[in-house]
C-alpha cells in the first residue's frame, strides 16, 4: 500500500474506533488530563505501528492491544508518583472493558434521546457544561444559579441519564421522539 | 475477590459518579482513590463504572457527538462532503489526523506542545465511493506572538480552516501545506487557505518556500496569481491590492488577473515585480529586496512542558529557537539564578505580598529566593520604575541608606552564562486573566554598566496568555510580611508570614532575552543581571522562574 493509501486507510480505521479507544483509555485512567496525553500517545503508537498491521485484522483488537500495552507503560512510568489504580486491577478495568459488548451509537442515540427529553435548562446547563465546556462556577453564573447546586443537580441528573439510557437500550425497538 | 459491592443500585451509581469526578478532576484524595478501587473490585462495581465513563465520554463529545446539528453518523466514514468537525476532548484524535502528512517524528514532537484545538475541517477531494476521510493536510506548524482578530490563536500543529478569511493582527505564524511548501505571514494580515495547495493572500506579507516535489504552490493575491516553480519568494499585498512579488531563490510565475494585460512572466532569483491594479503601470519590475523574506520565525521561547501533582507546578523541559533552530532543553539543565537581592518601594496596595510558596509551606521563605525548577515559587512583586535604570543599581548594604536602594532585584546565575545565537535565559512569569495579556513589563539591566551596555525592556513575552502553548498553574500560596517601604529579601523572610490563597487561576507565560539586547558581546559571559518591573501599570513580575541556556547543543534533545 502506498503511503498515501496507508495514511488514508489508517484516518478512516482511527475515525471508526476513535470513541472506543478513547472510553477503553479513559476506563484505565480516570482522570481526564493525563487519559488525553495517553491518548495522544496511543494515536501516535498506532500510527508509527500501523505497518504492522495486517490488512483484514481486527482494527479494534489490535489497536485496543496497543493501548493496553500504552496504559501500562504509563502506569509503570508513573509508579514514583501517585496513580488511581493498582497494576492488578486496572488490568482488570481493562479487562472488563475489552470483553463487555458495547455498541457506542447506539448508546449516543439513545444519550441524545434522553437528553432531548430533560427540562429545557436541565439541557442548558448540560450544553454550557458539556459542549461550551465551561466549568461548573461558570456555567452556573451564566445561568445565575448557585454553583454548588448546579454541581449537585447535574450528578443527579447524570445518574438518572445512565438509568434513562439503560431502559432506552433496553427496548426491544426504540422511538427517538 | 469479592462479587458484592457494599454499594448496591442507586448509591453505588451515585457514590461512583463522584469519586470518577474526583479523581477526573485532579481533586481525589488517597481515601477517594481507595474507595474507588475497592468499588471496582466487584463485578457489579466495574459494569456501572464502565457505563459511567461511556456516558462521560460521550458527554464530554458533546458537540461533536451529541448535539443535534452534528450526529454521530456525521463522523462515520464513509464522508463524501466537506464537512467541520468540532472537536473538544475528540480533538487528540482529530489533531492527529490533520497531521498525518507529516513526518511521525514531526507529528509526535508537535503533540508535546499541542493541546486541543477548536476544530478541525475534514474535507474530501477523493472520489466519493472511495469510502476514506481526507483531512486538511494544511498545519500551523508554529506561531510567534500570533493573535487573530475575533479568534482564538490555534494551536500549534493543528489543521488550519478551510476557505476561511484570517485576519493575523500580531505577530507571525508558519503554515506548512500537504506539498511541502511553506508559508510565514506576518502581522498585519488577511489570508484564507482556500486548497491544500492554494493560499489566498488578501493583504500583508507572506514568505513561501517549496522544496522539490511542492511545486505548483499558488499564492494568489487580488492582482495575480504566484505560481511556485520550485523556489523562495516573497509576496506582499498593498491595501490598494498591488502585489509585490519578490523571487529569493528558483523561479516563480506570475499571471495576472487581467489577462489583456501582458504574458505571464516567469521571474528567477533576484527579481522582483509589481503586478497592480490602478488603470495604468499595472505591471513594473521593481527593485529587488531580499531583506522582507523570512527563512524562519524568530527565534524565541517556543513552548514548555510541566508536571506536578496536579498539572503544573514544576519546569519539565522547555523549547527554544536559537539562532534558527529549535532546540529542546531539560529544566534540570538549564543554568539556575538565584535571587541574591531585593528591594520593593513600598506599596500599600501590594502589602509585601512577595513570596510564592506551594500549598503545604511550612518554612521562612530562604530557600524560595533560591533557583528551582518550581513554577509557583519564588520572590515576586520586585520594586519597579518606568524608567530603567542606566547605572549600576544601589544594592543593600551596610551603611547603604534604604531610601536611595534600586527597585528591582539582582540574580545571580550558578554559573556564567555565554551571549550565544537567539535567546540566552528565560524568565518565566505568572498572570491571570485580569493581567496584562502579554506578560507584566519588566527591565533587565547589567549588574555593573559600561560604555556599550545598556538596560533592555521586555513589553511582550514569547508566551503570553492569549498562546496556546500558556501553562495553567497549580494553586499556590502568597507569603506576606508585615508591611514595610524599601523592603529587601531579608525583610521578606520571616518565620511569622501570613498565608494567602489567591482566588483566580493563573498562567504561566515565558520569554527569552537575548543578551546582545543589553549590548553584551557574542561569546561574553555574564553571572549577574538586575531585573526592574517596568512599573507600567498596577501589576508587578512575578519571575518565578529565571534560567541561563547552557552553550552549545542540549544532548539528546534536539528537535
Amino acid at each position: 500500500m502506498s503511503t498515501s493509501n496507508s495514511s488514508k486507510r489508517f484516518l478512516a480505521l482511527l475515525m471508526q474506533y476513535q470513541l472506543r479507544l478513547t472510553c477503553f483509555v479513559r476506563a484505565a485512567i480516570p482522570n481526564r488530563h493525563d487519559a488525553d496525553d495517553v491518548t495522544q500517545t496511543l494515536a501516535a503508537t498506532l500510527w508509527e505501528k500501523f505497518d504492522h498491521f495486517e490488512e483484514g485484522s481486527d482494527f479494534e483488537k489490535w489497536a485496543l492491544k496497543t493501548a493496553r500495552f500504552t496504559i501500562l507503560a504509563y502506569y509503570r512510568d508513573k509508579k514514583r508518583s501517585r496513580v488511581c489504580f493498582s497494576e492488578p486491577l486496572v488490568e482488570q478495568v481493562m479487562d472488563s472493558a475489552e470483553t463487555e459488548s458495547i455498541d457506542l451509537d447506539e448508546r449516543a442515540d439513545a444519550l441524545r434521546h434522553c437528553l432531548n427529553k430533560l427540562p429545557v435548562e436541565h439541557r442548558e446547563a448540560f450544553s454550557l457544561r458539556y459542549g461550551d465546556e465551561c466549568s461548573n462556577r461558570d456555567a452556573a453564573l451564566r445561568l445565575g444559579v448557585d454553583e454548588t447546586a448546579l454541581s449537585k443537580r447535574l450528578k443527579k441528573i447524570r445518574g438518572m441519564l445512565l438509568t434513562c439510557v439503560e431502559k432506552q437500550l433496553a427496548m426491544p425497538v426504540r422511538g427517538v421522539s | 475477590m469479592s462479587n458484592e459491592s457494599p454499594l448496591s443500585g442507586n448509591e453505588l451509581r451515585e457514590r461512583l459518579i463522584e469519586l470518577f469526578d474526583l479523581v477526573s478532576q485532579d481533586r481525589s484524595t488517597p481515601e477517594a482513590e481507595r474507595e474507588l478501587s475497592a468499588l471496582l473490585e466487584t463485578n457489579e462495581g466495574r459494569r456501572e463504572y464502565l457505563s459511567i465513563v461511556h456516558q462521560e465520554v460521550l458527554l464530554e463529545n458533546y458537540d461533536s457527538v451529541l448535539s443535534d446539528d452534528l450526529s454521530r453518523d456525521d463522523l462515520e466514514v464513509p464522508v463524501v462532503s466537506q464537512q467541520v468537525v468540532s472537536a473538544s476532548s475528540n480533538s487528540n484524535w482529530t489533531l492527529m489526523l490533520g497531521m498525518l502528512s507529516l513526518a511521525v517524528a514531526m507529528v509526535v514532537a508537535v503533540m508535546i506542545l499541542m493541546k486541543p484545538a477548536p476544530q478541525v475541517v475534514v474535507v474530501d477531494d477523493s472520489p466519493v465511493n472511495e469510502s476514506v476521510v481526507q483531512p486538511s493536510l494544511v498545519v500551523m506548524t508554529q506561531e510567534a506572538g500570533a493573535e487573530f482578530f475575533a479568534e482564538h490563536t490555534p494551536m500549534a500543529g493543528s489543521a488550519m480552516r478551510m476557505e476561511h478569511e484570517y485576519s493575523l493582527v500580531t505577530g507571525q505564524v508558519e503554515l506548512k501545506f500537504a506539498s511541502g511548501a511553506t508559508a510565514i505571514l506576518e502581522a498585519p494580515c488577511m489570508f484564507e487557505v482556500a486548497s491544500q495547495d492554494l493560499l489566498k493572500l488578501t493583504y500583508g506579507n507572506c514568505s513561501v518556500h517549496a522544496p522539490p516535489g511542492a511545486e505548483g504552490f499558488q499564492v494568489l493575491t487580488p492582482a495575480a496569481n504566484v505560481i511556485d516553480l520550485g523556489t523562495r519568494f516573497h509576496v506582499q499585498v498593498t491595501e490598494f491590492g498591488d502585489s509585490n512579488v519578490q523571487v529569493i531563490e528558483g523561479e516563480a510565475q506570475v499571471v495576472p488577473h487581467d489577462q489583456s494585460k501582458s504574458a505571464e512572466p516567469v521571474l528567477t532569483g533576484g527579481t522582483a515585480m509589481r503586478v497592480g491594479r490602478r488603470e495604468a503601470k499595472d505591471e513594473e519590475e521593481i527593485a529587488f529586496d531580499d531583506s522582507t523574506y523570512r527563512r524562519t520565525l524568530p527565534d524565541r521561547v517556543v513552548g514548555f512542558t510541566t508536571s506536578g501533582p496536579n498539572r503544573a507546578s514544576q519546569l519539565e523541559t522547555i523549547s527554544v529557537q536559537r539562532g534558527g533552530g529549535v532546540m529542546r532543553y531539560r529544566a534540570g539543565d538549564l543554568i539556575g539564578a538565584d535571587v541574591v537581592s531585593f528591594c520593593e518601594t513600598g506599596s500599600e496596595k501590594l502589602g509585601n505580598g512577595n513570596l510564592l510558596a506551594p500549598y503545604g509551606y511550612q518554612g521562612d521563605g530562604h530557600e524560595l529566593a533560591l533557583h528551582d525548577s518550581s513554577l509557583v515559587t519564588g520572590v515576586v512583586n520586585p520594586g519597579g520604575s518606568r524608567i530603567p535604570q542606566a547605572s549600576d543599581p544601589v544594592l543593600p548594604g551596610d551603611g547603604v541608606d534604604p531610601s536611595s536602594l534600586t527597585p528591582g532585584m539582582l540574580f545571580r546565575f550558578h554559573k556564567p552564562i555565554v551571549n550565544g545565537p537567539g535567546p540566552d535565559l528565560v524568565v518565566f512569569d505568572l498572570q491571570t486573566t485580569t493581567n496584562p495579556p502579554m506578560g507584566d513589563a519588566f527591565h533587565l539591566l547589567p549588574a555593573k554598566f559600561r560604555d556599550v551596555l545598556k538596560p533592555h525592556t521586555v513589553g511582550r513575552y514569547d508566551i503570553q496568555m492569549t498562546s496556546s502553548a500558556a501553562h495553567r498553574v497549580d494553586e499556590f500560596l502568597l507569603l506576606t510580611n508585615q508591611f514595610r517601604p524599601n523592603l529587601t529579601l531579608q525583610d521578606t523572610f520571616s518565620h511569622d508570614l501570613t498565608r494567602h490563597y489567591p482566588g483566580p487561576r493563573f498562567w504561566a507565560l515565558a520569554v527569552g532575552v537575548d543578551l546582545s539586547d543589553l549590548g553584551f558581546a557574542a561569546g561574553e559571559s555574564v553571572q549577574e543581571l538586575f531585573l526592574q518591573d517596568a512599573a507600567d501599570d498596577d501589576d508587578r513580575i512575578d519571575p518565578v522562574f529565571v534560567g541561563g541556556f547552557p552553550a552549545g547543543e542540549p544532548v539528546g534533545l534536539q528537535l
